[in-house]
């Protein structure tokens, strides 16, 4: 089993950069964040500060945006291990026929896993070092800072350990749905037909509706609550946050296509553009899961944008001199470019993310592509189908995101501030211009080389024997 | 019906001329087609057989302009194909030929009528009265009228090759290719869809080339040619076929 494994893994780098480059990204946000708040803390104590509690608001704020861009990471990675699983699921069949477990062909998995974090972890740390040193020493002779290379062993062996786990975490669930295939269901489906199981999905959305409904419940508990204690309001809201944000994840298979499609409508009505929707709905898991990635780092964004206007307006409303509201507002714009800082690293993943689904569903859809060439699709029209395909997904990503934040983001702000909340939304026009002009960038670029492969898939592709 | 003598003056449906396919350079060579003429007639099934590695599938993907060759030329309905361009090429067989493949090769996102009618979508061109009496007809006469909603996955081999053949036959195209259309299909199952098929392109006078190494498939042509190492080895008619539809 660990031949194959191995051998699979040789034929099948290539697909394997995007998920490495992921983790090389994540895993230099990890060492610079690190180095970060080394640095800080210990500049800090040299001129003789207690750094104890600053340290501690650091790390638990740094390791919020950290595990934002694991999550995202993770949705990323396990999406390709499972559509290259899907790709090898005649390679499956045939293992499963004469005798290995399901089990057997989830340990495989651990192969290409460790493989892809073991190279990503190691590039990422090495990035992240470089970098860090580069900006310590800018500190230094630019800013005059007397700051030093928080040098540390846990530097590299925390971000290389998290990235290893997370890597493996994600490679098995991503192979899990391919490797309980029964050898006959197997040789029945053609290579581009992922499985679409089942038991495990249903109860997986039932939670995830479960879930779901249980944080809206607490998000409106957190606006009532809070209109009489206000910071205890803002916990409760936390929870129904994050709780919403669990529900959403496991149930997006059923609740992002029918938005994908709603989406869809914007789209021009030639036949490219409805053969993407038609795409995106079929195959619902892995667009949930593209979706979902853009989906989050949009989410954050909006939500830090509407609350922190939101508590600028509150202010106003109650605080009379006009210097304490500069003062506020400059805090509160200092703390939004962090967390765009902060963010664009999940953003960065998510783009990643997107191009290489795009990339490895045209290798599977090689037949698909065939066909359509033979009974009359032009090469561009092909492409115009892949960026039609990447801007539905970067499209819905943003306006789920932006609907979902700006809902995190007034609960945040109202349950916060209490009575003394204003209560009308802020969402400026020019972040959702922004967003949107996001969106489209992200889409048009991560098309770009699918959709010219698309277009250079012969038509004799389609005559190929089973 | 339609009569072949109708077209006795008219060119071919497909003519070629001089045809060589060859792959690799050096020791590894293989000419899969060796400077090979061929008239198609219109409105007949025409069988080309031979084992695997005669060249019967080079010699369609040359016929259908999905590959080029490497000398001579083809024409389609008089007209030369040989140097049309790409979005030339696909344009031609948007309009004027239609597709059976061994491996159906329905698209999966696609319910059963969306797959008929996606030729007419790729053209961006609507479907005008006529042709939908005509889609009308072919769905009824195979049998696909409760099937019409559903994705291929949910339907069995022989449905789905109905509905490619539906596909197909729904542009009236100059030409039928249809690829081993049963190597996929359970015997039953073949016999039922080769009947169909047969029984529509008579009736429409429909051309059809029908590449097949199955002798039960070629039956039904009126016309069987054999190819060997890139080489027509048999031409024959079919005394069967010719007698009941071609000789009225």
């Amino acid at each position: 089993m660990t031949a194959w494994a191995l051998r699979e893994l040789r034929r099948s780098a290539g697909r394997y950069a995007a998920s490495v480059a992921v983790v090389a990204v994540v895993t230099t946000f990890a060492v610079l964040l690190i180095t970060a708040i080394g640095a800080f803390t210990g500049a800090a104590r040299a001129q003789g500060a207690d750094v104890g509690t600053a340290k501690a608001v650091l790390e638990v704020v740094g390791g919020v945006f950290l595990g934002i861009a694991v999550t995202v990471a993770v949705i990323v990675v396990s999406n390709t291990f499972s559509t290259i699983a899907a790709g090898r699921i005649k390679d499956i069949a045939v293992l499963r026929l004469i005798g290995a477990t399901g089990k057997q062909v989830r340990r495989t998995a651990l192969v290409d896993g460790t493989a892809v974090g073991v190279v990503g972890a190691v590039t990422g740390i090495g990035a992240g070092l470089g970098l860090g040193a580069i900006g310590v020493k800018l500190m230094r002779s630019w800013a005059h800072l007397t700051v030093s290379f928080p040098w540390s062993v846990q530097l590299v062996v925390v971000p290389f350990g998290g990235a290893l786990v997370a890597t493996v975490l994600a490679a098995i669930v991503g192979v899990r749905e391919v490797s309980g295939v029964s050898p006959s269901e197997a040789a029945r489906s053609l290579p581009e037909g992922r499985p679409v199981s089942n038991a495990v999905r249903r109860r997986r959305i039932a939670a995830g509706v479960v879930l779901g409904g249980l944080g809206l419940a607490l998000l409106v508990c957190g606006v009532l609550v809070g209109y009489a204690m206000p910071p205890l309001g803002l916990m409760v809201a936390f929870f129904g946050g994050l709780l919403t944000s669990i529900g959403v994840v496991l149930a997006a298979p059923v609740i992002l296509p029918p938005l994908v499609s709603l989406v869809a409508r914007l789209a021009p009505r030639a036949a490219a553009p409805r053969l993407a929707a038609a795409n995106l709905r079929h195959d619902a898991v892995r667009t949930s899961r593209t979706v979902l990635a853009v989906m989050i780092g949009v989410t954050v964004l909006t939500m830090f944008q509407v609350a922190g206007n939101m508590a600028v307006m509150s202010f106003r409303s109650y605080t009379r001199p006009v210097q304490d509201m500069e003062q506020v507002q400059q805090a509160i714009r200092g703390m939004l470019v962090a967390v765009d800082v902060l963010t664009s690293f999940s953003v960065v993943v998510a783009a990643i993310g997107l191009a290489s689904t795009l990339a490895i569903s045209v290798l599977q859809r090689r037949r698909e592509l065939g066909t359509l060439r033979a009974v009359g699709f032009t090469g561009s029209q092909a492409r115009s189908m892949l960026l039609t395909e990447s801007l539905l997904v970067a499209g819905t990503g943003a306006v789920g995101g932006v609907v979902l934040g700006s809902l995190f983001g007034w609960v945040g702000a109202v349950s916060a501030y209490g009575k003394y909340a204003d209560r009308t939304l802020q969402l400026p026009w020019l972040f959702v211009l922004a967003v949107a002009a996001g969106a489209l960038v992200l889409g048009v670029v991560a098309s770009l080389a699918p959709g010219r492969r698309a277009s250079r898939v012969p038509p004799a592709v389609a005559l190929m024997d089973i | 019906m339609t009569s072949t003598s109708v077209h006795t003056f008219a060119p071919p449906a497909i003519s070629a001329r001089g045809l060589s396919k060859t792959f690799g350079s050096g020791e590894t060579t293989v000419h899969a087609l060796r400077n090979l003429d061929l008239d198609i007639e219109r409105g007949r099934i025409t069988a080309i057989m031979g084992r695997s590695g005669s060249g019967k599938s080079t010699l369609l993907q040359m016929l259908a302009g999905l590959d080029r060759p490497t000398s001579g030329s083809v024409r389609l309905g008089g007209d030369d194909i040989t140097g049309l361009g790409d979005d030339e090429l696909t344009r031609l067989r948007r309009t004027r030929m239609g597709f059976v493949f061994q491996a159906f090769n329905l698209l999966p996102a696609l319910d059963a009528r969306e797959n008929i009618e996606l030729p007419f979508r790729l053209a961006g061109r609507q479907i005008d009265l006529n042709t939908r009496g005509w889609i009308e007809q072919l769905i009824e006469r195979l049998g696909l009228g409760p099937r019409l909603t559903h994705r291929p996955s949910e339907l069995s081999g022989g449905q789905q090759q109905r509905v490619a053949i539906a596909r197909a036959l729904a542009t009236h195209p100059d030409v039928v290719f249809a690829d081993e259309p049963t190597g996929a299909l359970d015997s039953a199952t073949s016999t039922d869809v080769l009947d169909l098929l047969a029984a529509l392109a008579r009736e429409e006078g429909q051309t059809v080339v029908l590449v097949t190494h199955d002798d039960d498939a070629a039956r039904r042509a009126e016309r069987v040619v054999r190819l060997e190492d890139g080489r027509i080895e048999d031409d024959v008619l079919n005394p069967v076929a010719v007698g009941t539809q071609v000789r009225r």
